[in-house]
């Protein structure tokens, strides 16, 4: 009983601290913009060139929630409210659309196509790992590494662009751009799911390529060193089957820090998605940060870097959680 | 003596590692025996070979990270021609061990319990969880360890606990001998006792053979049945406690008794012995011990001596085996 009342309390204070980082987060996304010069209602009157009237400036910032005549305190706690509500402004490009609409348009696309390729470069990279340490020394378990050491040094935009360029526009096999056909609509039928895929494919495929080495080494040297420890030995000496040894012996340990950086990859998913995205014009969250930085979007901006941080404090809030029913030693004794 | 009788025995064994320089030889030429039911001490100081034997003669240690050459049987199993599935139904059932560190013994995520399960698991074919509950519950008791610390982790343990939960481990299949590395150099002085006279009971009440490794001859000498001592690789002497406690022949257990302080009787101060063990890279022509052994004449650097039998005993020394001639003569 007690025990489970300590979890519950390590929990509790697990989550005050991300709370914690998270209004700290928000905090510094509040204040960065301000020392930047201009405001976003300025940069669009700039870019217009005069053809709006002053008038429209206060009609802007009002819009954009920088009216520069209300304290920065009260500036703040109504950002602080906005944030937690989901206001995040008006896109300045995509004006009027509000960006948490411009957002929630995106962020399915990011999550999809760069989630699912992590978590597949994540099995596929640990099952390699696994089996490369098992059966070193063995033909195939001893290229791995140097395969993928060769293929980490390549430029991601390098591969990607080798794999645009082959599959995608001299043999026609693939899409070379966009998510989806542009005559087709979304939806839950044959049609739509098929062009999906058709347009993930080579973006998916030139990120589990390069991702999946990582992991694969990553695998392979903790199950390396794990297996020099004595308890390993020692449930070999007990006579237990040797797969059963790798699973619970080897692999259980290994495992740990590897799941700290896949929850720390899972969470980079949305910030990482930018160069990926670009090459394949495809339309996420990265693409969405690319297009606002090249027009000082920065409501948008805010907005993505919102986002970004909140993905990452999640993730990380996740595997702190799994940790603790995974490693007993976590748990305060 | 039948063979019968026999639960641990390595004949003419040698052991080589291979390193960048080519092999080294860490176990010479070494023959020794556990009988059943009896408790034998292999003592000797750090990089002797000790635990190079016990793990190239299980086979834990294989080629190619060694090289072995010469016989083992273990409960009349010649364990080097077992194939790899015969060697894994024989290991812990006819023997099994309490490794060096005991302290790193246990799996970090796994609960004791659940590491005792899967060792019964791997060679019961009528394994039961109660059954394997019971057991469990049964040899906690038997090593004194409060039951409830079967669903522990092991760094919930004490060290002495932990200690102990490794010991039971080793009984829980009820082996015939059971292979102890040092199994107490991580505990303090009170507590190394208490483990090793609870061990004494065990082997005494319950009939297996142990082959307790050790750097404390002194402890041996009180508890064990037979000692043998190594150094450099090989056996400088060995025989019955008693012999050995009440007379040491070679000048290496001499000075290894001297170094320890005995169980029992006044505390004077210990020296360890001076200079240190031979380079195993370059091993010396002769005798390993001669550079150090305060008795060494001429043919010792020279020619290594070889074990010869004196009453119960067996020892490989130049200086041992004239005095023993001499004596013999005298007499
Ligand atoms: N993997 C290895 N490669 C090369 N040499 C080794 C290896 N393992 C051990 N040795 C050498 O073999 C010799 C015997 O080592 P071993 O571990 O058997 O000694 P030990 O008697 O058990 O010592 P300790 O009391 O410290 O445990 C030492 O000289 C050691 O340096
Ligand atoms: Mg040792």
């Amino acid at each position: 009983m007690a025990r489970r009342s300590q979890g519950w309390q390590f929990i509790a204070s697990k989550l005050g601290l991300y709370i914690l980082i998270f209004w700290a987060a928000i905090t510094l996304n509040f204040i960065i913009p301000r020392l930047m010069p201009g405001n976003p209602a300025s940069a669009l009157m700039a870019k217009s060139q005069g053809k709006m009237p002053p008038s429209a400036l206060k009609a802007l910032e009002d819009a954009f929630g920088i009216n520069t005549h209300v304290s920065l305190w009260r500036q703040y706690l109504g950002y602080l409210r906005n944030t937690v509500t989901g206001h995040m402004g008006i896109s300045f490009t995509n004006f009027p659309v509000p960006v948490a609409k411009v957002i929630g348009e995106m962020l399915p696309w990011t999550l999809f196509l760069i989630g699912l390729s992590t978590i597949i470069a994540f099995f596929i990279g640990n099952i390699l790992g696994l089996y490369s340490a098992w059966r070193r020394g063995g033909k195939i378990a001893d290229a791995l590494p140097v395969a993928f050491t060769v293929i980490s040094a390549m430029p991601y935009f390098w591969i990607a662009l080798a794999l645009l360029y082959f599959l995608g526009f001299s043999l026609n096999w693939f899409p070379i751009s966009h998510a989806i056909g542009s005559n087709i609509k979304a939806g839950w039928n044959f049609q739509s799911i098929g062009s999906v895929i058709d347009h993930a494919t080579l973006p998916a495929f030139s990120i589990v390529v390069t991702s999946m080495g990582g992991w694969m080494m990553q695998m392979r040297n903790n199950l390396i060193s794990i297996l020099s420890h004595d308890y390993v030995q020692l449930a070999q000496m007990k006579g237990l089957p040797e797969p059963e040894v790798m699973r619970n012996y080897g692999a259980r340990n290994a495992m740990l820090p590897v799941l700290t950086s896949f929850a720390m990859s899972l969470g980079f998913v949305v910030g990482g998605a930018v160069l990926v995205e670009d090459v394949f014009n495809y339309p996420g969250i990265g693409y969405a940060l690319v297009e606002a930085v090249g027009n000082s979007d920065y409501p948008l901006m805010q907005g993505i870097f919102l986002i970004i941080v909140s993905a990452v404090l999640l993730a990380n809030l996740i595997v702190d959680l799994l940790y603790t029913f995974l490693d007993p030693r976590i748990r305060r004794a | 003596m039948s063979k019968d009788d026999v639960a641990f025995s390595v004949e003419n064994v040698s052991i080589s590692y291979p390193t960048s320089r080519g092999w080294v030889q860490a176990v010479r030429d070494v023959t020794m025996q556990v009988r059943r039911g009896q408790l034998v001490g292999l003592a000797g100081e750090s990089g002797s070979g000790k635990s190079t034997l016990v793990l190239a003669a299980t086979r834990v240690l294989q080629p190619p990270a060694v090289k072995v050459e010469g016989h083992v049987q273990i409960v009349g199993r010649d364990i080097f021609k077992l194939t790899k599935s015969e060697l894994r139904t024989v290991r812990w059932k006819t023997f099994s061990f309490v490794t060096q560190s005991a302290m790193n013994a246990l799996n970090p995520v796994m609960r004791i319990r659940a590491q005792m399960h899967d060792a019964m698991r791997a060679h019961d074919p009528d394994y039961s969880r109660s059954k394997a509950d019971r057991r469990c519950e049964e040899v906690f008791r038997i090593v004194e360890v409060p039951i409830a610390k079967l669903d522990s982790y092991p760094h919930q343990l004490s060290g002495g606990q932990r200690q102990r939960a490794v010991i039971a481990l080793a009984l829980v299949l009820q082996p015939q001998l059971i292979i102890m590395d040092e199994p107490t150099t991580a505990l303090d002085v009170v507590a190394q006792r208490e483990i090793i006279a609870l061990i004494r009971k065990l082997q005494r009440e319950l009939g297996f053979a142990v082959l307790l490794i050790t750097h404390d001859l002194s402890l041996l000498l009180e508890v064990a049945d037979d000692v043998v001592v190594m150094y450099g690789g090989r056996i400088m002497e060995s025989g019955p406690s008693s012999e050995l406690l009440r007379d040491a022949r070679h000048p290496y257990s001499r000075a290894l008794i001297q170094s320890f302080p005995p169980l029992h009787g006044p505390m004077k101060r210990h020296e360890g012995i001076p200079g240190s063990p031979p380079d195993m890279q370059n091993p010396p022509p002769g005798c390993p011990f001669a550079e150090r052994c305060a008795s060494a004449i001429d043919v010792c650097s020279e020619k290594a001596p070889t074990l010869v039998s004196w009453r119960e005993r067996q020892i490989a020394c130049h200086v041992a085996q004239t005095d023993v001639a001499d004596s013999e003569v005298g007499v």
